[in-house]
């Protein structure tokens, strides 16, 4: 039922992002091309090599919502797909989204809930660890990987596994 | 099979020539009993003996139609081209898609396949096609390119689209040893005028006769004789099936006897529209290098780059009079004569009422319209093909790749394969020209694929490109050089208790005894010792001694394990040399390892194939993607910033070169022993690569990394609009200011003062002067400005 909630909650959230990074957020293209100044310090001329690291600051803010119509789209086709039991189109559906969007964590993130839902724990585990990699301040979805990830060692049998997963959750909260 | 026949059939021969001979002697013996009893029972005998013989020969026909007629070579299709409002995409790139796919360039398109330019403005009006995910019907696209992407996307109507794609260009067969190969056509697929045509110059009464046709031998002759030349055919359009089917085509009274025989069992046995459809799918129509095109399936698409029922009249013509000899009027190498054949098709068809004389007219006065080469030809791709080959052959028995017609939708993507072999094979000539090498001596091998999903989209097997042979990217294994420091360093900074990109390694000389007794002691490429060296200096220049005491103390086992958590599968022995690329891998290995590189530790194992469809067009197996993680992510970040200064500062500095100073893009050069081997191996925000170049004999080029490999990666990448790197720093990932010479932890703004990343809690503790003091004084921080 939790997690049900949960899901639940970053649907909403994922419905709620979707404009503010289209409109208030550098593009990773953008970012990428702005001096690296701000890393340097001292004696700039002696130092040559303090340009060699980007400053967090720099580094380009990840999609936490798909950003084109392309990709929702995908996603909604991949949600009929897996409600009709065409777990195999839903996979195809998100893998397509993903050639769009590579770095998306939303994508990762859905896939792990479609192996979750076939019972292939281990590429649940594998797809929700992989969306925490990519993310970038949503909470929610971070939280929503972790409570995944518990759920899928709890089946797997590895319910110790699963009571750290928990515990990455609960931090979260 | 011919060869079997063929053999077969000379017994019999000689029965033929026995029995004649027993007949003459009978009129002249005088007539006894026992003679006549002697020869019922050989006229029995002879009887028995054709009968078993029909029965041989019917039994071929049945194995020839139902069996042979089936062997359909697996398809092999490219990726489908995705096209969404902000699809990266340029009106160049559109146009070679298109083109591919064999879409006619008009003013107005009218009917599928067909498109139109104006300006940024394209019109597209796409074929059906049946994907793994079910059909997408005929589209009337209108799309807008501008800036590198597309801007708009609608329907003919106005509706915006949000996504759709392009059928996936097919770029090759898996066919047969015997190099035969098919587009099967149905009966209902073929045009009225294919098949008026063919009666019109091969077999009018078709429709009339059993198989054997006296009267239009008769006619043929006639009409042969007083055309003064070959006009028509006596033979009818069974026979010609039979032929193709079984016998070879040696020309004997024997093999006509046994054709009409044949045909007349095929003619019992099957109707019209099976026999013509076969035929359809049999008929010799020219020779492709090895290949052999048989049927107007495959025919239209050789010839013309288009499916058999978009041709027009005069197209269809010219296919008809290749049935006549498809060497003999081949369209690309003698144009005359075949333009005066295709000619005769239509003159006869329109002397039989099939078109009138206006129609005929019009075709007559087209030109040829035959595309350059053959589409397979032109658009063929050993090298990523014998990849496709290679994992297909995980999942299936050859027999069934070149029986069963399946579909083979794969990961190429064929622009950008274009585009690296036009630039690999421009790069090489420019590096033998300013390095005065002689012109040819290079090889080069390149590998591209999607860094999250490990999806091959390029594969540069040799400088030739479309030429099939010794497969580099796949088969080269040569030493790594430096490119396998990217292990040590990662094996390093997965101990973050004990090392960081800050900690101190010694750059000094080192002395081994091998256990075989070799003494070994690398070098650096400067052949200077430049002392102790914060860990990402050493692996920016490629510090050979520092490494190899990095990768000693880290103990050599780390490091091969490291190397198979990052992809690599053979065995690797723990020598030290090791530590500086004493590894032979083949580009394709390299890019697997820097795969994971780039997915932040999570290997996605490297796949050509998507999908595989069935005969019937339903789905058999899908290769969904799959990854792992194997490193910690956090100490790949820490490499990956090493690496992207690698490139801004260090060894492949010289990309600046391609694709600007500022560029991010992390990457490694390689270099083996008397330059026999030049790597380089990189990563951008949505590409991953190797590039190899070297000598087939393997002697030295005199080219390092940076010199050969690099220059090739950035021509490619630059050509391709790669996206910049902009890694997500992970969870656990702090950012601390250090003073490079000491290792101190520093502040902002204080002298010689870098900003590092650290995994949480491995940044130092022992702080610089500059930082006890709480940050540079006033007056500093105002020289700064």
């Amino acid at each position: 039922m939790r997690m049900r909630v949960l899901y639940l909650l970053s649907i909403l959230l994922l419905s709620a992002c979707g404009s503010p990074y289209r409109v208030g957020e550098p593009a990773p293209v953008e970012s990428h091309g702005a001096p690296v100044g701000a890393s340097r310090s001292g004696d700039v001329s002696d130092e040559p090599e303090i340009r060699a690291y980007r400053p967090p600051q720099q580094v380009a803010v990840i999609r936490t919502a798909p950003s084109s119509r392309a990709v929702r789209n995908l996603i909604a086709r991949a949600a009929a797909q897996q409600k009709a039991g065409d777990y195999g189109g839903a996979q195809a559906s998100l893998e397509r989204a993903l050639r769009i969007e590579p770095r998306n964590p939303r994508l990762w993130n859905r896939l792990a809930h479609l192996y979750l839902a076939q019972q292939a724990y281990g590429k649940a585990e594998q797809f929700a660890a992989k969306s925490n990699t990519l993310i970038r301040g949503n909470d929610a979805l971070k939280m929503d990987n972790w409570d995944l990830i518990a759920r899928a060692r709890q089946a797997g049998g590895d319910p110790s596994g699963a009571r750290r997963a928990r515990e990455q959750a609960r931090i979260l909260q | 099979m011919t060869r079997g026949a063929k053999s077969r059939r000379k017994p019999a021969a000689r029965k033929k020539t026995t029995r004649r001979k027993t007949s003459t002697r009978r009129r002249r013996t005088t007539p006894r009993r026992g003679l006549r009893h002697a020869l019922i029972g050989l006229a029995v005998l002879g009887l028995l003996l054709l009968g078993g013989y029909s029965l041989y020969l019917s039994h071929q026909v049945r194995v020839a139609f139902e069996g042979k007629r089936w062997a359909v070579p697996a398809r092999v299709y490219a990726r489908p081209l995705d096209l969404y409002e902000g699809a990266e995409l340029s009106p160049q790139q559109l146009r070679y898609e298109l083109q591919i796919l064999g879409y006619r360039h008009v003013r107005r398109p009218a009917g599928s396949a067909q498109w139109s330019q104006a300006g940024s403005r394209f019109v597209i009006h796409t074929r059906a096609f049946r994907f793994w995910d079910g059909e997408q019907a005929p589209l009337k696209l209108r799309l807008s390119v501008s800036g590198g992407s597309v801007t708009s996307l609608t329907d003919a109507r106005g509706r915006h689209l949000d996504i759709v794609r392009l059928e996936p260009a097919e770029i090759g067969s898996i066919y047969p040893a015997h190099r035969e190969d098919r587009v099967l056509v149905r009966r209902e697929d073929l045009p009225d005028h294919l098949v008026q045509a063919l009666l019109a110059v091969e077999d009018r009464r078709f429709f009339e006769h059993h198989g054997v046709d006296p009267r239009g031998i008769a006619r043929a002759m006639w009409a042969n004789l007083r055309a003064g030349g070959v006009v028509e055919g006596g033979s009818t359009l069974t026979q010609q099936l039979v032929k193709n089917f079984i016998l070879d085509s040696r020309r004997s009274l024997w093999r006509k006897l046994n054709e009409a025989l044949m045909a007349l069992i095929v003619e019992s046995r099957y109707g019209k529209d099976e026999i013509l459809e076969a035929y359809a799918n049999e008929i010799f129509l020219g020779q492709d290098g090895e290949r052999a095109i048989h049927g107007f399936g495959l025919a239209a698409l050789f010839y013309f780059n288009r499916p058999l029922k978009e041709l027009r009249l005069h197209e269809t013509a010219l296919l008809v009079s290749l049935v006549k000899g498809g060497s003999y009027y081949n369209p690309r190498r003698h144009p005359k004569r075949a333009l005066k054949r295709r000619n005769l098709v239509l003159q006869q068809m329109q002397k039989l009422g099939f078109i009138n004389a206006a129609s005929a007219r019009r075709a007559q006065a087209q030109p040829l319209g035959v595309t350059a080469r053959g589409r397979l030809q032109q658009h063929r791709y050993p090298g990523f093909i014998q990849l496709v080959r290679r994992q297909l052959a995980r999942d299936y028995r050859p027999e069934d790749l070149t029986s069963e017609g399946l579909q083979i939708f794969t990961t190429l993507d064929p622009w950008e394969q274009h585009v690296a072999a036009r630039n690999v094979a421009a790069g090489l000539a420019a590096i033998e020209k300013s390095r005065r090498i002689q012109r040819g001596l290079l090889q080069a091998a390149m590998v591209i694929a999607s860094p999250q999903g490990g999806e091959v989209r390029a594969l540069i097997a040799g400088r030739r490109a479309g030429v099939s042979g010794f497969n580099r990217a796949l088969d080269a294994q040569r030493p790594v050089g430096s490119l396998a420091k990217a292990a040590v360093y990662l094996a390093a900074l997965s101990q973050p208790a004990r090392y960081s990109l800050a900690t101190l390694v010694d750059d000094k000389a080192v002395r081994l005894e091998l256990p075989n007794g070799d003494r070994w002691a690398p070098q650096n490429f400067d052949h200077r010792v430049h002392g102790r060296v914060p860990l990402h200096q050493a692996l920016t220049h490629s510090y050979n001694l520092a490494t190899v005491n990095l990768g000693l103390s880290l103990g050599l086992d780390a490091v091969v394990d490291m190397l198979h958590r990052l992809g690599v599968q053979k065995p690797v022995k723990p020598y030290p040399s090791v530590l500086l690329g004493a590894v032979p891998l083949a580009p394709f290995e390299v890019t697997q390892v820097y795969q994971t590189i780039a997915a932040g530790g999570f290997r996605a194992p490297l796949h050509a194939i998507r999908e595989v469809l069935d005969a019937h067009h339903q789905p058999l197996q899908r290769y969904p993607l799959e990854v792992r993680q194997t490193v910690d992510a956090k100490a790949v970040y820490l490499l990956t910033a090493n690496l992207q200064e690698v490139v801004q500062q260090g060894t492949a500095r010289g990309l600046a070169r391609y694709l600007g100073a500022s560029f991010d893009v992390a990457g490694k050069t390689g270099t083996t022993d008397d330059l026999r081997d030049s790597w380089f191996a990189g990563f951008g925000g949505d590409r991953v690569a190797t590039v190899w170049v070297g000598r087939d004999d393997n002697k030295p080029t005199g080219l390092a990394g940076s010199s050969g490999a690099l220059p090739i990666f950035g021509r490619v990448m630059k050509a391709l609009g790669l996206k910049p790197l902009a890694p997500v720093p992970p969870a656990g990932i702090e950012y601390h200011w250090v003073e490079e010479g000491s290792g101190f932890l520093s502040a902002k703004g204080c002298k010689g003062a870098l900003r590092l990343p650290f995994v949480a809690g491995s940044e130092p503790e022992t702080r610089s002067a500059c930082a006890r003091k709480g940050g540079p004084g006033l007056l500093q921080r105002l020289f700064d400005l």
